[in-house]
């Protein structure tokens, strides 16, 4: 057990050692956080319609509606861990991946023989992974605590239905933008404390949409970051 | 070795009507998904089902007018094919020649052909199976066309004329092994038979009105059935399954129609509670989210379904629906889920 715990401080030493010599190696703006950040918060997803679908049958005249359908993803709040990395003064590339537990809820209506309208939903358990860039804009102006950013970006979807029996995996793009505020700052080691927001727009296609179009939805987030 | 001698002929599945009910009389099978034939061997009840494909078939060489004998064979050869294009089933079938020997004669060949039967006033066709005893295997099926009633070949169809490509598509359905699928809606008419509103199943028990060519194309329903009997390349490994009971005050319903809506397809595939416990399986389903209704089986002579004679369906209760999403999993089965219903 002793022998783990100092290995992992070895590592931690190395990986800071390491920031720290490439901060020294790149010409830095004044002002600068760090070239590592870490981050983690809540996440907000808005509703996903997923469109209406009637239950027909053949009849000699065209389709005769059994029922009617109305699907979508419910909003939800979830959590989400990230990793970036400076790699210009101004631009980032970071890795990001979520968790949320949405609903997916259908809203059957008009039975023809008079079936008691209701809503049927399972819970779903969707995960993401990301990759985007991240563009740092007027960091000088705003006095060197605020820097607003925009970003963009893709992604990889995976929900998982409820009880676990079917898996669905999807594409996810987004692009959008927010601020950083820097709580804390000092010059060496740990050079930053802040919290970050951002609101984006999410384009996703397939996953728990189970026809081919693609889904646009609002979304938003709110985290703590450490720069390093 | 097939016991011929102790294989009765049984007048089990028969078909398509003119205006009411009627046909199938097979025994529903507990425990199996879709509803098909069940039949004794020895002390075991099994599916009804060629065991050796391709089927070979024989048509009659008696025509009736506006269909001749070539004609006959033309519309049934498309019917045969309709089935046997079906990319998930593995069953195939042979034209044999044309004979003289006319449907219903246990000579070992598997006939179809016209035959009058003015008697069977409701009834536009009719398969008959001669099945060995020991294995339930399927030795023989003729299906007959009812000469009572006006038949057409035409590509639109004719009116007030029965299409026979349409109708010969279900009975191939029966000589296969399907029973018949409740997917559609009746309304009774004055004279005590039944009109259809709209079925989404080859295998609806109940005709179209004639002149209608609308039941040429299978639907998923009869896709489902057909490859659960004959399961052929992925379709065990690429589909889903939901199983569960129906029960209304806490007992299992028998004879309940629990019909699956897919809604990443828009398919409709049912089958109905097999037992007194109220359960049912549901197989061939594309892997997703499923809305779950259920219904009473009203919508045809339960004699159409069942042997009524050993069975009582129960049709006291509302037609609802689960209010869960149930998912069908990718060569898997959903669990059992319980539907609760209510009496009317």
């Amino acid at each position: 057990m002793i022998g783990m715990r100092h290995r992992v401080a070895s590592a931690v030493c190395a990986i800071y050692c390491a920031a720290a010599g490439a901060s020294t190696a790149h010409a830095q703006a004044p002002g600068d956080r760090g070239r590592y950040e870490i981050g983690g918060g809540v996440t907000w997803t808005g509703h996903t319609s997923l469109g209406t679908a009637a239950a027909t049958e053949t009849s000699p005249s065209g389709r005769f509606t059994l029922f009617s359908t109305s699907t979508e993803v419910r909003a939800s709040a979830g959590i989400d861990v990230r990793f970036g990395v400076r790699v210009t003064p101004a631009f980032e590339v970071e890795a990001a991946t979520s968790y949320t537990r949405p609903r997916l809820e259908t809203a059957v209506s008009g039975d023809v023989e008079g079936a008691p309208s209701l809503i049927a939903s399972e819970s779903v358990r969707q995960y993401t992974a990301d990759g985007a860039i991240v563009w740092n804009l007027l960091r000088r102006r705003t006095g060197g605590n605020t820097t607003p950013f925009v970003l963009a970006g893709a992604g990889y979807v995976r929900a998982l239905h409820e009880g676990e029996t079917l898996a669905a995996s999807g594409q996810r793009y987004f692009a959008g933008g927010g601020l950083k505020y820097l709580l804390m700052s000092r010059p060496h080691g740990l050079k930053g404390i802040g919290v970050r927001g951002d609101a984006r727009v999410l384009a996703q296609r397939k996953g728990l949409a189970f026809d081919n179009r693609v889904h646009v939805t609002p979304t938003i987030g709110a985290s703590l970051f450490v720069a390093f | 070795m097939i016991g011929f001698s102790h294989a009765p002929r049984r007048r089990s599945a028969a078909a398509a009507v003119a205006t009411a009910a009627c046909l199938l009389v097979g025994q529903a099978q507990p425990a199996f998904a879709y509803l098909k034939f069940g039949v004794m061997a020895g002390d075991q009840q099994v599916t009804l089902k060629w065991v050796q494909t391709p089927v070979q078939y024989f048509v009659s060489d008696i025509g009736v007018p506006g269909v001749s004998s070539s004609d006959f064979e033309a519309a049934v050869g498309r019917a045969f094919g309709t089935w046997q294009a079906v990319p998930t089933a593995s069953i195939a079938y042979q034209f044999g020649g044309i004979t003289s020997a006319l449907p219903l004669e246990d000579d070992g060949r598997s006939t179809l052909g016209f035959l009058p039967r003015p008697d069977l006033d409701r009834v536009l066709a009719s398969t008959n199976f001669l099945v060995d005893d020991a294995t339930g295997a399927l030795v023989e099926a003729d299906i007959f066309f009812n000469t009572s009633f006006q038949w057409s070949v035409a590509p639109g169809g004719e009116n007030g004329k029965y299409d026979l490509e349409t109708i010969a598509l279900h009975e191939i359905g029966h000589l296969s092994g399907l029973g018949h699928s409740a997917i559609g809606e009746t309304e009774l008419l004055p004279n005590g038979g039944r009109r259809v509103i709209a079925a989404e199943a080859v295998m609806f028990p109940i005709a179209f009105p004639a002149g209608t060519v609308t039941g040429r194309a299978l639907k998923p329903d009869d896709v489902a059935g057909i490859s659960d009997i004959y399961p052929d390349g992925d379709f065990s490994s690429a589909t889903g399954s939901i199983s569960g009971r129906v029960t209304k005050g806490g007992e299992g319903l028998f004879g309940a129609h629990v019909v699956a809506f897919e809604l990443a397809t828009g398919h409709l595939i049912a089958n109905v509670t097999l037992n007194d416990q109220g359960q049912f399986s549901i197989a061939g389903l594309t892997p997703g989210p499923h809305i779950i209704r259920v219904e009473p089986l009203d919508d045809a002579d339960l004699d159409s379904y069942f042997d009524t004679s050993i069975t009582t369906v129960d049709l006291d209760f509302r037609v609802s629906f689960l209010d869960r999403l149930v998912v069908a999993p990718r060569g898997g089965d959903s669990g059992a889920i319980e539907i609760k219903v209510a009496p009317k």
